[in-house]
């Protein structure tokens, strides 16, 4: 993204369709072994509704929107975020930025980021702040 | 930091908060090992994100990186950089015994990430970890222990990738 953002704009937000598949592979990768990533059985024994995404993957989600909508140009530099809600197998994540904030030299940009599912409840929230890299 | 009162604690949960408690202040240096271009471009598959920086080292030098680059949470994400301990000496969630505990339920709940070197391809990455913050707060089916670890990613000369602060929750 070349031109100038200001407070207010909304990048384009990405959806993420989670599947089990989706989460056995992000548990094979990360090389994790909890059971309620995988498991349907034991994540309603811990009373889930279904196989839970993992915080990272809601977290990878959320960041997707900054790399996608930004652009190579840009890097991100620091990020905080709070899962709010849980996930499953099956839902539909919906992932946003707006920017709060814009360095007078532009350079530096501020980020509301939230992640809803299809019944509009926030399941991740946080902010990020990016920056131009040349 | 107030030290938390464990004491009105259910006891599975009040004696992992005060093995959690000891183990506040001794930070552990270790080596990881290397991201090698598969893992990157797994860890890209398993999020479902098919930008060229992270599937074509041609790409990632085009925009200026000296290699593959990694999506921004891999480092974060991997639980295990090893191999993992048997089956028969995992707790039974699935984790490492000693992680949760049994009786005990856990899931991510958030996490603070700054950047600094971008991660490329065959970086081998050391990690400091500590437990750095027990906090512990009343929910509706009882009580909530917030677990704070901070990380900082480093390559052998010191020059950092990313330090994180991450926090579970942990219930019974």
């Amino acid at each position: 993204m070349t031109e100038e953002l200001a407070v207010g704009d909304e990048l384009p937000s990405v959806t993420m369709h989670p599947t089990s598949l989706q989460l056995f592979r992000y548990s094979a990768v990360t090389w994790n072994t909890h059971r309620i990533h995988y498991d349907p059985d034991w994540a309603k024994r811990e009373g889930h509704v279904g196989i839970l995404v993992h915080s990272h993957l809601h977290a990878a989600n959320a960041l997707r929107v900054l790399t996608d909508g930004l652009g190579p140009e840009w890097v991100i530099r620091s990020v905080s975020y709070r899962i709010v809600a849980p996930a499953s197998a099956g839902d539909t994540l919906k992932a946003t930025a707006r920017v709060t904030g814009v360095s007078d030299d532009g350079r530096e940009v501020k980020f509301q980021l939230a992640e809803v599912n299809a019944a509009g409840s926030t399941c991740l929230e946080g902010t990020a702040t990016v920056r131009r890299r040349t | 930091m107030t030290p938390p009162n464990f004491e009105h604690l259910p006891p599975i949960l009040r004696s992992y908060c005060i093995g959690a408690q000891s183990r506040i202040g001794h930070p552990e240096r270790r080596r990881l090992g290397v991201v090698d271009e598969r893992l990157i471009r797994r860890y890209a598959v398993a999020i479902g994100d098919w930008n060229p920086l992270y599937h074509e080292a041609a790409a990632a030098r085009r925009a200026g990186y000296r290699g593959l680059l990694a999506p921004p949470n891999l480092l974060a994400a991997i639980v295990d950089w090893g191999c993992g301990a048997p089956e028969s000496e995992l707790a039974p969630d699935g984790t490492p015994s000693g992680h949760s505990g049994v009786g005990l339920r856990i899931m991510g709940a958030g996490e603070e990430m700054q950047y600094s070197e971008p991660l490329v391809a065959d970086a081998v990455i050391f990690d400091t970890e500590e437990l750095i913050d027990i906090n512990v707060k009343s929910g509706k089916t009882g009580p909530l222990v917030f677990v704070s670890t901070s990380h900082r990613f480093e390559n052998e000369q010191g020059e950092i990738y990313c330090r994180n602060i991450r926090t579970i929750l942990v219930r019974e």
